[in-house]
């Protein structure tokens, strides 16, 4: 086969040059790059391509299957977002209109973010002047009904929850040229911060996987991967129908405009405003009094960044306590379509239909004293690293990273320490050392030596880092002992671990955090709650410094440990989350309550919060104001405790969770992990003769998340070719010296030259 | 054989034969390694299924595995035996054998099983799966259950949605994608989504047994 090649070789080039067919090694070097090169770059077609940023195309295939047809057409999907501020709640109604201009049926799917702490809990269809308004139901049932009606060419639509933040809206049966629009609304709280209120409404998105080439990859898709009971099976085929859809577009020279976003807010802060901003885009204001504006995006925008918007109220004193509340929940289970229907147009009417099991909701907002004149607190920081073998590679990296981050974070007045474990523990000094720049060197040192290597045992070190000086020195100087724990959270006995921290955490705090692609973050963001602290996941190296900044600053100046709430006559109002932990410095804490009727209205106006200030017992009073057009506390109160229920779920409760958080669920008509939002219309629209495709709006990634698959490639195969090439070129070298390969290909040659005379 | 090669000319072949090797070692190690240390580790498999507890295949490892795997009726495509599951979904592990990754899920009891293996040795035969094919999983308490295929996906890194999507038992078996391409860093990834098939056969004994994950009070 060599011959055969070095003749071509030969033929063409008809002075060969003595004895080598490469002749010189740089020749050799520039074919072996090449030959690299193009190995390397050889897979790449299958990486997507830079789409460009757009919101998401409506887009269908026939349902026979027959991908990649010329009738294929991508449709945007544009969306309305109305915003309405009061006070410390934001009432977003999310309108999704769906056009069909093809000239086929459609079912269309498109999955979307909105924020993480939304409490999704109406949903209404809107088919030219009708109405239809959506019921929660359990996932199961909603599933089947919208599939039911789908089936009979009735119009109807399905809002489901995938994760905290990303839901998917289905809509069935879309007449050839029609128009409907889903509107979706939540509740959720606004964010305050340093004498600034802040919200944001995810838009950021980025393209998916696009399989470009599947038609001619050897790996096929299976096909018939729809599976009816199996949602994301359904999901996975619009998503691959869509791609081949959105490629085709691009490939025909760009499809019509990409979906649009037109944002519009109604702010009313009850507050005189002194600045409103949105960094990211142009808005205009419409109208303007002291207290509220109205906002109007100045152009409809393509979903490329998220939209922020901020406002600072003039405040005399900030505030140390608020407390609201209001009677009633927003909607009823047992209402029917026209009750809730009316109950979401005047929400202030609730009350009318209150009966007398009702409860009253309230949200109170801890702030901590603001007093200039403390100073700050000296802090012993002790940070704790896993050196473990799980740790090799990037995670080490990003973790030592986060160490020399926190280390830079220390003031003159810290202590800090540092401790590095793996089969064993080792520490950086036996008694924690000041932050001067001599031990920071030896610190930074002890930092670089560190590798990952060995096991993971935790329990010894976390019982170091937790062991403090004995209780009266710890009384006498009050130093706030902050552990942060740097692991990938590779433990096999949890729940012994867990125990541990809760004997030994005693005034000390556990903060986790995460590293690497796939860290346990279970057992961590479980280990930061058993030690009163919070979990941070960093997902890159890039992310690092921001992140331990972030941590540090929040956590730099505690104010009110062990917070708790209670009415004046001792009670205890039902609130979540269930432990408030501690209060941070600009950093207030919200925390929705529910009251039995009237409770507070009678014998007692206030709540109680009390706590810890510098090792003090402390405690306020916090006087609670009813505002009648609060609605929709509820919604956040049920929101939070569902957020917890979840938490807390593990194998051996997870059936109990799941019948909790359904209940809480559908007794607050909120979609949740275990419902979802279902409408449907009473007539068939589609006729029985027409058939109808699938379409799918979710050729775009929501960037929600910072999460990473793990890495699941290594490079043997690569270095087993490119070894391989060498060795034959390098081969096929040396061969082209040989003196009897030289007179053979010479005579060879000779012949050749006779024969093509 | 007597050759032209000057001098200077051998320095430099050999040089390249030398590199060329050392790459072949590389490359070839890291499949003896994939390869082999799936026999230590089936053996602290063994010794797990006869006691249940965590052993650790080599004494200065940092993992143990947590099940057995295996594919019922393999295709031409995906030769291969058993292959036993690693705890912790970490590039060291992965190296050694498929890894689980960890999180609030029980091996064939509760939850999203995610398991996670390199392309180009262990998982190389996701290549050949086909929806409806049967995949068998064995805990630590030896009871063995049986997934079938729902779908498959291909995803970007960062989607990770379906790293969640889980409302009952399920297994995700995940791994680089596309099977061809050499290179470690891959911006794809591969994903096999296999549900139980009948929940009614899980062993009575094995839901008395104390689990891993106690509630722990909020």
């Amino acid at each position: 086969m060599d011959i055969k090649w070095i003749n071509r070789f030969n033929i063409t080039n008809l002075c060969p040059p003595r004895g080598a067919f490469f002749d010189n090694i740089r020749g050799l070097s520039h074919l072996l790059l090449v030959a690299t090169s193009m190995l390397l770059t050889a897979p790449i077609w299958a990486t997507p391509d830079d789409e460009p940023l757009g919101m998401g195309y409506l887009s269908y295939t026939p349902v026979d299957g027959s991908p990649l047809k010329s009738s294929q057409i991508g449709l945007p999907i544009n969306t309305d977002v109305e915003m309405q501020i009061s006070g410390w709640l934001n009432r977003v109604d999310v309108k999704q209109v769906f056009v069909n201009h093809s000239d086929q049926w459609l079912n269309g799917t498109y999955q979307f973010p909105l924020p993480q702490d939304a409490a999704v809990d109406a949903m209404t269809l809107t088919i030219g002047t009708r109405v239809i308004v959506g019921e929660v139901k359990t996932k199961g049932a909603a599933k089947k009904q919208f599939e039911q009606a789908k089936a009979a060419g009735k119009k109807a639509s399905l809002l489901t929850q995938q994760r905290p933040n990303i839901f998917t809206s289905q809509v069935a049966n879309l007449a050839p040229g029609e128009r409907v629009v889903v509107e979706i609304s939540y509740q959720q709280i606004v964010r305050y911060r340093q004498g600034e209120f802040s919200l944001r409404f995810p838009m950021a998105i980025t393209p998916r996987y696009s399989p470009l080439s599947a038609k001619v990859s050897a790996v096929t898709l299976p096909q018939s991967a729809i599976s009816d009971g199996l949602e994301m099976g359904v999901l996975s085929q619009h998503l691959a129908d869509s791609h081949d859809n959105l490629n085709h577009d691009n490939q025909d020279g760009g499809s019509q405009s990409s979906g649009k976003v037109n944002i519009k807010v109604n702010l009313d802060a009850g507050m005189p405003l002194l600045a409103v901003t949105t960094p990211y885009h142009q808005m205009s204001r419409s109208e303007q009094h002291d207290s509220s504006v109205g906002l109007r995006l100045t152009k409809v925008v393509n979903r490329e960044r998220d939209f922020v918007l901020r406002w600072q109220p003039a405040l005399n004193d900030e505030p140390t306590a608020l407390a609201f509340s209001q009677s009633g929940k927003t909607h009823y289970p047992e209402s029917t379509h026209e009750l809730s229907a009316s109950l979401l147009a005047g929400r202030s009417d609730t009350a009318k239909a209150t009966n007398e099991t009702i409860s009253d909701y309230g949200l109170v907002m801890l702030m901590p004293p603001q007093d200039e004149s403390r100073h700050k607190m000296a802090r012993e920081l002790i940070l704790v690293i896993d050196t473990s073998g799980s740790m090799n590679g990037e995670s080490i990296l990003q973790a030592k990273s986060a160490l020399r981050h926190a280390l830079a974070g220390l003031s003159h007045v810290d202590s800090f320490n540092i401790i590095a474990f793996d089969s064993s523990v080792s520490v950086l000094s036996p008694t924690p050392l000041a932050a001067t720049a001599v031990n920071l060197g030896l610190a930074h040192q002890f930092v670089n030596a560190l590798t990952a290597d060995g096991g993971t045992e935790m329990a010894p070190a976390l019982a170091t880092a937790l062991a403090s000086k004995n209780d009266t020195e710890e009384r006498g100087n009050s130093a706030l002992r902050q552990v942060v724990f740097i692991t990938d959270g590779a433990v096999t006995n949890e729940q012994g671990l867990f125990n541990l921290i809760a004997q030994h955490i005693g005034r000390s705090r556990l903060f986790t955090i995460g590293i690497g692609a796939a860290p346990n973050g279970y057992f961590m963001e479980r280990a930061a709650q058993v030690g009163r602290g919070t979990y941070t996941y960093i997902g890159n190296l890039s992310e690092v410094g921001k992140e331990i900044g972030l941590l540090l600053e929040k956590i730099e100046n505690p104010v009110i440990s062990n917070v708790e709430i209670a009415l004046s006559d001792g009670s205890i109002p039902d609130y979540w989350p269930v432990s408030i932990g501690d209060l941070y410095a600009n950093e207030p804490i919200l925390v929705a309550v529910r009251l039995r009727a009237k409770q507070h209205q009678f014998r007692s106006d206030e709540l109680l919060v009390s706590g810890e200030l510098d090792g003090q017992f402390w405690q306020r009073r916090v006087a609670i104001t009813r505002t009648s057009q609060a609605a929709g506390m509820d919604l956040v109160w049920a929101r939070k405790k569902i957020a917890a229920l979840l938490l807390s779920q593990n194998s051996s409760n997870h059936e109990l969770v799941k019948r909790q958080v359904t209940q809480v669920a559908l007794a607050y008509h909120l979609v949740s992990p275990y419902t979802s939002l279902v409408a449907v219309d009473k007539t068939p629209s589609r006729p029985s003769s027409e058939t109808v495709s699938n379409a799918s709006a979710s050729a775009m990634l929501p960037v929600a998340t910072q999460a990473k698959w793990p890495k699941t490639g290594s490079g043997s195969r690569l270095y087993l070719a490119i070894g391989g090439l060498m060795m034959l070129l390098l081969l096929v070298y040396w061969l082209s010296y040989t003196s009897c390969v030289r007179r053979y290909l010479i005579n060879h040659f000779k012949l050749s030259m006779e024969v093509t005379r | 054989m007597a050759t032209g090669l000057s001098v200077v000319r051998r320095r430099y072949v050999i040089v390249g034969v030398v590199i060329a090797s050392l790459l072949m070692i590389k490359g070839g190690y890291m499949q003896a390694k994939a390869h082999f240390a799936q026999y230590l580790i089936e053996q602290a498999w063994q010794r797990t299924l006869v006691d249940n507890l965590a052993h650790r295949p080599w004494s200065w490892a940092d993992t143990f595995p947590v099940a057995k795997l295996s594919f019922v009726h393999q295709s031409a495509a995906q030769q291969g035996g058993d292959l036993f599951v690693l705890a912790g979904a970490s590039g060291r592990n992965l190296a050694f054998g498929p890894a689980a990754i960890l999180g609030n899920s029980e091996v064939n009891r509760w939850g999203n099983t995610i398991i996670a293996g390199h392309r180009d040795t262990h998982f190389a035969r996701l290549k050949g799966v086909t929806v409806g094919q049967l995949i068998k999983l064995q805990d630590s308490g030896g009871a063995e259950r049986l997934y079938r295929v729902s779908n498959t996906h291909i995803v970007e890194e960062h989607d990770t949605q379906l790293l969640f999507a889980a409302d009952g038992l399920q297994l995700t078996l995940i791994t680089c994608y596309p099977f061809e391409e050499l290179s470690e860093r891959s911006k794809l990834r591969f994903v096999v989504i296999a549900l139980p098939i009948d929940s009614a056969s899980l062993p009575a004994e094995s839901l008395v047994k104390l689990d891993r994950h106690d509630s722990i009070s909020a």
